[in-house]
């Protein structure tokens, strides 16, 4: 096994669920994640000689992870959905309500907020799944390489329409 | 989740190998074909240079001028598969997300720093052939042949660039389009 080979596969067992969370955001059939996992590993494959340690390796991996999904959800671009479930990670920063607690509530609000997620746009949901991830706002900034005030603005932008949008589903 | 990247760590070796394979191939292609344009290249100079050594009487202006626009297309052709080759190795999906569109949107523009290359390659391709129809004096038929060749150059190079502008806006278009748009959301 040569050095390339002996990193490569350091990198994904230790990133593998990283990677896997990435994809099952942008896919809900088991395939699909399959299939874009597999061309994030292609695409560390064919970064890894220029990776110089300057960003963490967990930024590195998500740079590579978010630019893929870019690129595999530009193939079937309308089709791109952003999936999340009530295991996902950080999702009461994404739904700040005290309401959370009742079951029924939840899943009622989750099924709502997939759908609004749904309406955002593909860089939206690139944004909103780093933050679901559990990035900070300057480690968001690394990877998609705007400033770190543009995130917290686009962030707040998301949020905003999110809480407009529950707020309006609520009233009806 | 667990079982999905037991699967893909299971597929991990042979996808290494493939993977390896594919980076070697991609790269040798273009590397390939710039060494032998260079070759051409060379080797074009050296028959000249060996036609004018061994019979300098019968070494025309033009058959001089001939063989140095072939020398030239084929260096330009050479230079072509080498942007080409660096344009590939640079492809680098680690970049920030606004660096990687960026990028990809000027690999994909219609009008890039390879067309202006291989119409001039196209160019010297041509005076190379004219040239080497040319004797003086000119006659009719000379003229007529010259004519000839000229109009099934540029019918071919027209079928080319037709086809080629055909293929980017398949391909290469919506490729572009998205990535501007992105950069666009991404810069408001």
């Amino acid at each position: 096994m040569t050095n390339k080979e002996k990193q490569f596969n350091a990198i994904i067992a230790e990133n593998g669920d990283k990677i896997l969370r990435i994809c099952q955001y942008y896919n809900s059939n088991s395939d699909d994640q399959k299939d874009m996992y597999q061309e994030v590993l292609v695409n560390i494959w064919k970064s890894l000689e220029t990776y110089r340690g300057d960003a963490a390796i967990s930024t590195w991996i998500y740079r590579i992870a978010v630019n893929t999904s870019l690129s595999y959800t530009g193939k079937a671009y309308r089709k791109m959905k952003l999936i999340v479930n009530s295991d996902t990670q950080n999702l009461s920063s994404l739904i700040e309500d005290d309401s959370l607690e009742d079951k029924l509530q939840v899943e009622k609000q989750l099924s709502q907020l997939q759908i609004e997620l749904n309406q955002l746009s593909v860089i939206d949901k690139s944004l909103i799944s780093l933050m679901l991830e559990g990035l900070s706002m300057r480690e968001i900034a690394d990877v998609i390489g705007i400033t770190e005030p543009n995130v917290k603005v686009k962030i707040h932008r998301i949020k905003e329409h999110l809480k407009n949008q529950f707020n309006t589903q609520n009233n009806d | 989740m667990t079982n999905n990247i037991e699967n893909n760590h299971i597929n991990l070796e042979s996808l290494t190998t493939k993977l390896d394979k594919e980076d070697r191939r991609n790269e040798k292609i273009t590397k390939t074909l710039s060494y032998v344009y260079f070759g051409f290249s060379a080797l074009y100079a050296f028959i000249y240079i060996l036609d004018y050594i061994l019979d300098p009487s019968n070494f025309s202006l033009f058959t001089a001028l001939s063989g140095t626009s072939f020398i030239i297309a084929f260096t330009f052709f050479a230079l072509l598969f080498r942007y080409a080759n660096k344009e590939y190795r640079e492809v680098n999906y680690a970049l920030p997300t606004i660096q990687m569109l960026s990028k990809a949107a000027k690999r994909y523009k219609l009008f890039n720093i390879k067309l202006p290359l291989a119409i001039i390659a196209a160019l010297f391709i041509d005076a190379g052939i004219a040239l080497n129809h040319i004797e003086l004096p000119m006659d009719e038929a000379i003229i007529n042949d010259l004519i000839k060749t000229q109009i099934n150059f540029f019918s071919a190079i027209g079928i080319g660039v037709i086809a080629g502008v055909i293929i980017w806006h398949i391909r290469q278009k919506p490729i572009r389009d998205n990535a501007l748009a992105l950069i666009k959301e991404l810069e408001n």
